[in-house]
């Protein structure tokens, strides 16, 4: 995609993202009398109710529309703001040191037996958490658990010093430590403490205990396991757009299979759904198809081949116990920057989104994407393939018989440099895998080995399987490239100190599979997380630089962006989709008729 | 017959023990761990790993583990965080003790509750399957025999390689597209329904409130995916009847009936049917293993919510104790329906005696 047309793009989304007021929203019925909703998911079963314990897509799309968040990300920018609908809190701020943040809360809204919701409620669920006592995924945010145990993260105490006032101490001022304080979902203290008391443990007992008192527009959980998820419309809940729930209820049935759920809708059985991507163009031009509205928007996240930095045959963590760095043995052929970068100028991604995406993808070149704050339409990779040959070449691996159907070999590369003089002579092949089941997945990487063989590499393709096989490779760090996707969550922040820093290479365990490391890339990003205030112009202007050391470095061959799809039955009144919500307004849906059971 | 009975019970004491340990032992030989599967996400931090996966004992050796799997670790003390001192007291009774464990992927939620709640959709389905499987090809390999050389013959024969050859999720997805889209628009012009699906196209009840009606209030629900899932048995069943029938009809004691007077029916059936059954007998106790045995693409098409997604789901992100919890459950059944099948075996031919 050239440059116009991304400017021209850019400016669409943000003016997609203007809010919208209630009285954009046409009149509904009344209360409750909206309809009946129904959706589709392809996530299985929710494996709890419980917001303290859950983190599964399916749990939290359930527990998501009956409990309150502390602080609300708005759908229209995909940022923290105050006094959202649905959120606590109308005000923060930081003290001057940047450590101490305080939360002022809302005081008009309560749960649905009328209680007030107060600090007292997320106070309930900080403990909980903070016990050790729950399979909580969310614990690591504290930096120690409430036995003294360290647990890894940031935020020092939460204290409530009245009904509605938060205070969270943080160990440094940190920027991104903000989205911690809203990895903990409060919930009804009242009901809790009567249920559980302080023994948190009891939690785990019933972990798909239907809610009782909840805040939101759904309430009254009714679950069928394998087959059906169902809401009833709760028109106590105060942040409604029109004042009240337009729909009566909202059904979510499983269907496994996505290319089924997409019949089942053209046959009129679901109100909307997410269009699988080998489906978009028919839902485009089909003129069968076309009598559905569709909304399409550039995804939250992002698809790359991983790439390897560190030798494979002896993958070593980023520090001993020390804590002193210990030199990772650069991999054979992906250590060297050039042959990285060689590699971008060997595959054609644009071939590669219109032939295999059919158009839905849009082409990045670092971590961040074309909605985020930061992003930099600038940095693209070019197809060149003469001039991965050249940079193969200036890495010291040559096209020693002339003829470019041969791999090439070292002669004075990298590794035979710093490592081993006898690798001298070896030829420039490496494993490309991706995980099995994805059809797209494997076109890619026939596509890759292609496109890369074509410049003097022998890259050999494989799919394996993703638990046995891909997983602990990549964890393991004995893979050379593989395909993995990112699926961002909100706020999309482009801090990178979970995937590059050496803290998280480990061997195993940790996110920075490849052992890349760059030293002022982390101090960047260093100082990007203690800008006073957070001031996203400032932290923007840190990333610019980051954003080029990634592209130089190439740490991943970042890919494309999905172009997703929603299509709605006609008829679907008051949906109002934006880039980072597709169903924000569903408390003011009107139902299709044709979906009515 | 007691005694055998008896005996037999014993002995599937030891092999179910050995079915057990064979089968925990291979999940955890097998490349990847659940803590990895279930926390792939650079949000959660690598402490909050370790804890799980000790909290869990997934670190701990194989025979700890299954120990704990089978008697509970409340007796035990572990050192499963490796600090070099061993931990408090387990929580654990075991399945011997009734215990089967927590889900790793569920939360907490007890197995054998999770499977319960998909039993009823997988016996509903496979009671349906195995009525028209068996009866079905019985009745097919019966009239393909007696027709034996003419054109319902050919024509089952002809059914039979289909059915055992087409894939099942073609056939499945082939029955959706026609009954939900391509033959109501087709028929919607001429007045014959009003142009949404002749079938559901998936689920086992109507998407509202307050459970599922009774069986008979949504058996519209149970055509498809019956009907696909019986093409298999109903081919399979009918080339053994078939076989099997004709060797019967060819023995002398049949041309003896037959020399006797006897009428045609009374030979075919009283004669033929009956001895022509008996050697199939051995196929109905495994049956009883098939009643709640899910099949994974029937019910991901027509999402279906049985036991069969559910286990390979566990499988897939190594849930051992919902595993485990029907690897038990199976196998039991599977060595009760050989038994039955040896029983019933006997009781059908009279020369049989234990």
């Amino acid at each position: 995609m050239n440059k116009p047309i991304l400017r021209v793009l850019l400016i669409l989304l943000l003016l997609l993202a203007l809010p919208a007021s209630a009285q954009d929203f046409e009149e509904s019925p009344g209360p409750g009398l909206g309809g009946i909703i129904i959706e589709s998911s392809t996530a299985g079963d929710p494996a709890t109710f419980n917001p303290l314990i859950g983190g599964d897509t399916a749990s939290s799309a359930v527990y998501g529309l009956l409990y309150p968040s502390i602080i609300g990300v708005s759908p229209y920018t995909g940022l923290e703001e105050p006094n959202l609908d649905g959120a606590m809190a109308a005000s923060w701020q930081y003290d001057e040191t940047g450590t101490v943040l305080t939360v002022h809360l809302r005081q008009d809204i309560a749960w649905n037996d009328g209680t007030p919701i107060t600090s007292a409620d997320y106070m309930w669920a900080v403990e909980a958490t903070r016990s050790g006592q729950i399979d909580s995924p969310r614990a690591g945010i504290f930096q120690t658990m409430a036995d003294g145990t360290p647990a890894g993260g940031k935020i020092v105490s939460i204290e409530a010093p009245d009904d509605y006032t938060v205070v969270v101490t943080f160990a440094e001022a940190d920027c991104i430590s903000f989205s911690d304080v809203n990895d903990i979902t409060p919930v009804p203290a009242h009901v809790f403490f009567e249920l559980y008391g302080d023994d948190y443990a009891a939690l785990m007992d019933d972990p798909r205990r239907i809610p009782t008192v909840s805040f939101g527009p759904f309430k009254d959980v009714e679950f069928a396991s394998g087959e059906r998820i169902s809401l009833i419309a709760d028109q106590a809940y105060p942040d409604a757009i029109l004042g009240y729930v337009s729909p009566a209820e909202t059904v979510t049935l499983q269907v496994a299979d996505e290319n089924v759920a997409t019949e089942r809708f053209i046959a009129g059985e679901f109100s909307i759904i997410g269009v699988p991507s080998i489906r978009q163009e028919d839902f485009r031009s089909d003129p069968e198809l076309l009598e559905f509205p569709r909304y399409e928007f550039t995804g939250n996240g992002f698809t790359f081949f991983g790439m390897n930095h560190a030798n494979p045959d002896n993958p070593q963590p980023g520090f001993d116990e020390e804590g002193n760095l210990i030199p990772q043995e650069p991999h054979p052929v992906l250590g060297d920057r050039l042959v990285r970068q060689a590699i971008s100028h060997a595959v054609d991604m644009d071939a590669l989104i219109e032939g295999i995406r059919e158009g839905n993808g849009f082409k990045v070149a670092t971590h961040t994407i074309p909605t985020s704050w930061v992003y930099n339409p600038d940095l693209q990779y070019e197809y060149k393939p003469a001039l991965a040959m050249e940079k193969l070449t200036q890495a010291g691996w040559i096209d020693d018989d002339d003829n470019p159907d041969t791999p090439r070999i070292c002669q004075d590369c990298l590794f035979a440099r710093e490592v081993d003089e006898e690798f001298n002579g070896s030829p420039l092949t490496l494993d490309l895998h991706v995980p099995a089941g994805s059809d797209i997945g494997e076109q890619m990487g026939l596509f890759f080995q292609a496109e890369m063989n074509k410049v003097g590499f022998d890259a050999i393709y494989e799919t394996i399987d993703w638990g046995s096989a891909f997983l602990p490779e990549l964890t393991g760090q004995t893979f050379d490239m593989n395909l993995l996707g990112w699926s961002l969550g909100l706020p999309v922040d482009p801090d990178i100190s979970a995937f590059y820093y050496p803290e998280v290479d480990v061997p195993g365990a940790g996110f920075n599979f490849g052992s890349y490391y760059n030293a002022e890339l982390i101090e960047l990003n260093d100082q990007a997380r203690v800008v006073p205030g957070c001031d996203v112009e400032a932290r923007a202007e840190i990333y610019a630089r980051v954003q080029e050391i990634l592209f130089e470095d190439m740490p991943y061959f970042y890919m494309y962006v999905s172009e997703s799809m929603t299509a709605t039955q006609p008829g679907l009144g008051n949906w109002n989709p934006t880039p980072f919500s597709r169903t924000y307004s569903l408390d003011a849906w009107i139902a299709p008729e044709v979906t009515q059971p | 017959m007691q005694r055998y009975i008896v005996r037999r019970l014993l002995q599937a004491i030891p092999t179910l023990f050995g079915i057990t340990i064979i089968v925990y032992l291979i999940m955890l030989l097998a490349p990847g761990d659940p803590v990895s599967l279930l926390t792939f996400d650079p949000t959660i931090r690598q402490d909050e790993r370790e804890r799980l996966a000790i909290k869990r004992g997934v670190n701990d050796p194989f025979h700890i583990q299954y120990l704990r799997w089978l008697i509970g670790d409340d007796w035990m003390m572990v050192d499963s965080n490796a600090d070099g001192e061993v931990d408090a007291w387990g929580d654990n009774y075991g399945i011997l003790r009734g215990d089967f464990g927590r889900s790793f992927k569920f939360r907490g939620s007890n197995p054998l509750h999770l499977i319960s709640q998909r039993l009823g959709a997988t016996i509903e389905l496979n009671v349906a399957v195995i009525l028209i499987g068996v009866l079905g090809g019985l009745l097919v390999g019966v009239l393909a025999a007696l027709q034996r050389g003419r054109a319902f013959d050919k024509s089952s024969r002809i059914f039979a390689v289909l059915g055992d050859s087409v894939p099942v999720f073609w056939f499945a997805l082939l029955a959706i597209m026609l009954m939900g889209l391509v033959l109501p628009r087709a028929l919607e012009p001429y007045g014959i329904g009003d142009g949404s699906p002749f079938l559901p196209m998936g689920g086992r009840c109507p998407p509202v409130r307050g459970g599922c009606p009774p069986i008979h209030a949504r058996l519209h629900y149970m055509i498809l995916p019956v009907l696909v899932s019986s093409l298999g048995p109903v081919a399979g069943w009918s080339r053994f009847m078939r076989a099997s029938m004709l060797e019967t009809i060819n023995s002398d004691y049949i041309r003896t009936a037959q020399a006797k007077g006897l009428t045609s029916r009374g030979v075919w059936i009283r004669h033929g049917l009956r001895n022509a059954i008996i050697p199939l007998m051995v196929f109905l106790g495994p049956l009883i293993f098939g009643l709640i045995g899910g099949s994974v693409i029937i019910e991901r098409i027509f999402s279906w919510p049985g036991i069969g997604l559910l286990l390979f789901d566990s499988v897939i992100s190594r849930d051992y104790p919902v595993v485990m919890t029907s690897v038990v459950i199976g196998s039991i059944l599977a060595i009760l329906g050989y038994i039955a099948a040896d029983i019933l075996y006997a009781l059908s031919d009279p020369r049989v005696r234990f």
